[in-house]
């Protein structure tokens, strides 16, 4: 039933986008980057990329490093500022910014339909639901430093990265959380270190990245159904610490970052490394911090640099032919694509 | 006959001589000078003046000496009954300049007098935070206070106690809150690159502190908001050849001030707990043919967090102790650090306790050949405890400088030129750095113009490069020094008069580059570590002073840009460093009261990389009043200052607020 949730989610997003065949850019879509050490979003028109816009978080101690969007919201976790920040991108302003619980180190969040957030929080082992209008919060207890999310139909799947003091002590693990009573009713065993980051696709799977340790090249991507709440598979090889990824549902392909590797891509049909570690996709010599993909296809990769200059957004053709760079903040960690609505 | 045995008993008759000795570069007189000939001794008082008595006729020669000062050699000529008067000119000890035209060098600067540096405040801290473009840079109240030049980091900016580093061995640091205003008689301010001239850390300036303890007993008591309190004790006398001094001070700081919560935390008010400090200081000194100074303080502070990861356990123990002896052209000084810094229950990760310690001895000597000054000198500084990973490390260092002093007078002109030139070597870089500075300057009248140019070097911050590794932090072993590749800078100043008002003002701009800043930064996996960026600096000061002194009102104020960039196009300020300063006073001093009225306001700084999310401009209020009554053989001087009147919570670092509106109330009691 998630899968078909998760196949029909997407499938009517791209079909009331354009035609798979025939692209056409809409004039409302914009790629959302969050600018780690400014705590600061830049957008990007997806029509005009050269006519980007700056949007601060606030001023203080936020390290933000993910984001959820949905229209024309985003909802951008700011680490050690507890809270995340909901950015109404048509103003171009932070329209609220949620408190959460002292201590949460707030990283990762996804969308319960237009009316929620679901922010996870790592340091304290919750995830909370933030009503948007209201602000209003409550929290449910899942597993060890919880950091990244997706919802599917009536459930959050929580990943799990499975650190004490900043270090794995043993492989991640998803917790299922029935929305109905926000209660946790499952959890399902990865196989792999440092499962940081969380990837629904266009086949109805989720797509898991293990980061490995530092310096170990044990990188692995891990294949979770979320009907059967199981691994269904492991794609190995991924290297030196893997990072974001993005579903390229026009190429049934996982396109997975690499700072040291550059864009590596698994095929989902075959669940087989197409584009590994050895030929993985460098531009300018350097890799990549995340990627997302905007209606017609095209890929959008960010490189993080010194993390003290401004940092790069490198527009892609499906073909990983380079169409433009685009200047970002200060060190860019997260990158989204969504289509803002009045 | 007669007229015979009259001229017999004239010329073996003894001789008088007076004189004054002063700053060569300020001018302002020194007192508690040693001034020592075969014929006696003698020593300056508060004007700078002393007296000798009985001298043997002919040629004497007077050794003059004063901490934090070359020793000076003065040849005289005593004729009985024909009193003989001199002024002996003191260079500063950290400067190997002869530095007689150093006022122009300072063009639009005053340097500050101790009993000003008391007015202002009860610590260094206190005194220098907005003087002459200064900013004092504090996370709490009773933090560590660290200064501020030309928008540099603090590490970048040299403090000299009598020619001692105030600066740590471990991160590079002067904190001002060490000394206390009591033993102040003078600081001026060298705004600049002085590496040729001043050394390591003199990247950004050099602040020169003169101490001395007035004579006779005295003691002090104080109080204020927020549970702020202490004590302090000093005296001094001479005994025999030698003048004796002492200070101990004890000072509780603000603890458990209000704050307003980020809006990210919810924006309510809230309390600041955790942010108190208990300080102990004490300072000793001698003087005589041999001066000894040690200074040392012990000090435990709450470390109170952020606004939004605030701690109720985490706390820093440290105790410092530096001696310093002269001798001669030889100076020699200890310094041993303790510290401990511990939170039980951190508001983010893991428990941790952090210990270091650390030894350092230095030496320095100087001569003066055939019209060259010479410098040459070492130090080694041992380190051991957690923070450098429990291994001791050491670290050495060493440099020879020289510098000579040029001097014309053409017409109504005095003209000045010193070239100085300085190689230090040390354990981190495998290959020496070479520091140039020229200073020339001329005067004609009350205009003083000045020019300089040259190149500075510092030797890396052992905290940036020894620090133990860990989750979130890692070294870079490939660390390079920092540099200011070159800065030129230009200024003026004058005196002026218009009817019954006086005053100064002074002018002066700058541009330079500084190649290899250390600045900390994440890396792509948001592994922070220390790294070298290049870094344009430019900006300008401007000064003015008038009196009325019929009237006795003083009034003051100064302005500093500093646009501190990356260098690349369109780059941002760089992170902390404030775009602009200012500060204005108002004072009357009518006889037995003082009122000052002062603001200062540190203009915008990003607490980012990018640009992005500016902590606002902020301006402080403060009134102080003095009140001096006289007791029986005693003076109360009775002191309330209002600080932040406004109640505008100054954040010089994002998160970290400082105490608002607060008061305090001082009795000291001093013997006449």
């Amino acid at each position: 039933m998630n899968r078909m949730l998760l196949s029909l989610v997407l499938v009517t997003t791209l079909a009331c986008s354009d035609e798979l065949a025939n692209p056409v850019i809409s004039s409302d879509e914009v790629v959302v980057v969050v600018n780690s050490t400014d705590n600061s979003l830049t957008l990007v028109p997806v029509n005009d990329p050269t006519a980007t816009a700056t949007i601060p978080l606030g001023t203080g101690t936020a390290t933000p490093v993910s984001l959820a969007v949905r229209g024309s919201i985003a909802a951008v976790p700011l680490g050690l500022d507890h809270a995340v920040a909901l950015v109404d991108l048509n103003a171009r302003v932070v329209a609220r910014t949620v408190a959460l619980a002292q201590g949460s180190g707030a990283t990762g969040a996804a969308f319960e339909g237009d009316s929620a957030v679901w922010v996870a929080n790592p340091l304290l082992n919750t995830v909370t639901r933030v009503t948007i209008v209201s602000g209003d919060t409550a929290s449910v207890g899942v597993g060890q430093y919880p950091q990244a999310l997706a919802a599917i139909g009536d459930e959050l799947w929580v990943l799990n990265v499975n650190l004490v003091s900043f270090a794995p002590v043993g492989p991640g693990w998803l917790s299922v959380v029935d929305l109905t009573n926000a209660t946790v009713v499952d959890s399902v065993g990865l196989t792999g270190e440092n499962s940081q980051f969380l990837v629904p696709a266009e086949d109805g799977l989720l797509y898991v990245v293990h980061s490995g340790r530092f310096g170990g090249a044990d990188g692995r991507l891990s294949v979770v159904d979320p009907d059967a709440r199981r691994e269904l598979a492991v794609v190995n090889g991924l290297g030196e610490f893997p990072g974001a990824s993005a579903d390229d549902l026009r190429r049934a392909r996982v396109l997975v970052t690499s700072f040291a590797h550059g864009l590596m891509e698994v095929d989902r049909a075959t669940r087989t490394l197409t584009r590994g570690p050895d030929d993985g996709i460098l531009v300018d010599g350097a890799g990549f911090a995340g990627i997302a993909l905007d209606s017609s296809g095209r890929l959008y990769a960010i490189q993080s640099g010194d993390c003290v200059a401004p940092g790069a957004i490198q527009i892609l053709q499906a073909d990983f032919s380079r169409v433009r760079t685009v200047a970002a903040g200060s060190c860019p960690f997260a990158v989204a694509a969504t289509r803002l609505e009045p | 006959m007669i007229a015979l045995l009259l001229a017999l008993s004239v010329a073996q008759a003894p001789g008088n001589l007076r004189g004054r000795v002063v700053d060569a570069s300020t001018g302002l007189p020194i007192p508690q000078a040693i001034v020592t000939t075969s014929g006696g001794m003698a020593r300056t008082d508060a004007a700078g003046r002393f007296a000798l008595t009985g001298l043997p006729p002919g040629e004497a020669v007077l050794v003059i000496r004063r901490v934090g000062y070359a020793p000076a050699e003065v040849r005289v000529r005593v004729v009985p009954a024909a009193p003989l008067e001199i002024e002996v000119r003191l260079a500063s000890l950290p400067e190997i300049l002869p530095a007689v035209d150093a006022r122009a060098v300072i063009a639009g600067a005053s340097p500050m007098s101790g009993s000003e540096a008391r007015a202002r405040g009860r610590t260094l801290a206190e005194a220098l935070d907005g003087w002459e473009g200064v900013v004092v840079q504090r996370r709490t109240v009773g933090g560590p206070a660290a200064p501020i030049v030309r928008g540099s980091a603090p590490h970048e900016v040299l403090v000299l106690v009598d020619g001692v580093p105030l600066n740590d061995a471990w991160t590079g640091v002067a904190d001002l809150s060490r000394v206390s205003t009591a033993e102040v008689e003078a600081v001026r301010l060298l705004p600049g690159a002085r590496g040729a001239t001043h050394g390591s850390r003199a990247l950004a300036g050099v602040l020169e502190v003169r101490t001395g303890f007035q004579p006779g007993v005295r003691g002090a008591a104080w109080g204020g908001a927020y549970g702020a309190a202490g004590v302090a004790l000093a005296a001094a006398a001479p005994a025999g050849a030698v003048q004796l001094g002492a200070q101990v001070e004890w000072e509780r700081s603000p603890d458990g001030y209000p704050v307003s919560l980020p809006a990210s935390r919810g924006g309510d008010d809230s309390r600041r707990e955790n942010a108190g400090a208990d300080v102990v200081r004490a300072a000793a000194r001698l003087d005589g043919p041999l001066a000894l100074t040690v200074r040392g303080h012990h000090a435990r502070r709450g470390l109170p967090g952020t606004l939004t990861n605030p701690s109720l356990t985490g706390v820093s123990r440290e105790s410092w102790i530096t001696a310093a002896m002269w001798h001669g052209p030889l100076v020699l000084g200890v310094e041993a650090l303790a510290s401990e810094t511990s939170d039980p229950s951190p508001p983010v990760g893991a428990a941790f306790r952090s210990t270091l310690g650390g030894l350092g001895i230095e030496g320095t000597v100087r001569s003066a050949i055939v019209g060259f000054d010479l410098e040459g000198g070492g130090r080694v500084d041992r380190l051991q405890g957690s923070a450098v990973g429990e291994s001791r490390k050491t670290a050495a260092r060493g440099h020879v400088a020289v510098a000579r002093r040029l001097g014309v007078s053409s017409g109504l002109w005095r003209l000045t030129a010193v070239p100085t030139a300085r190689l230090d070597v040390w354990t981190q870089s495998g290959s020496p750095a070479l520091s140039l500075r020229i200073d020339a300057s001329g005067e004609r009248g009350p205009v003083r113009l000045h020019m300089g140019a040259g190149s500075s070097a510092s030797h890396p911050v052992l905290a940036d490069h020894l620090f133990h590794e860990g989750v979130g932090v890692r070294p870079n072993p490939a660390l390079r020094p920092e540099r200011v590749a070159w800065e030129v800078e230009a200024g003026a100043r004058a005196r002026w008069r218009i009817g019954f008002l006086t005053g100064t003002l002074g002018l002066r701009g700058y541009r330079g580059r500084v190649e290899d800043l250390v600045l900390w930064a994440p890396d792509f996996r948001f592994v922070w570590s220390p790294g070298n960026f290049d870094v344009r600096r430019q900006g300008y000061d401007v000064r003015a002073t008038a009196d009325v002194a019929s009237a006795r009102l003083s009034l003051g104020a100064n302005y500093s840009r500093a646009d501190v960039s990356y260098d690349r196009a369109e780059a941002p300020q760089v992170i902390y460093r404030p775009t602009d300063v200012s500060s204005a006073s108002l004072t009357w001093t009518p006889p037995t009261w003082r009122l000052a009225l002062a603001a200062r306001r540190i203009g915008v700084r990003f607490p980012n990389h990018g640009g992005v999310n500016p902590l606002a401009a902020t301006t402080v209020w403060e009134v102080t009043i003095d009140r001096s009554i006289p007791l029986s053989g005693a003076l109360l001087d009775v002191r309330l200052a209002l600080r932040d009147l406004f109640d505008r919570r100054l954040e010089y670092v994002a998160g970290q607020p400082l105490a608002g509106r607060t008061f305090n109330l001082r009795l000291e009691v001093r013997n006449r």
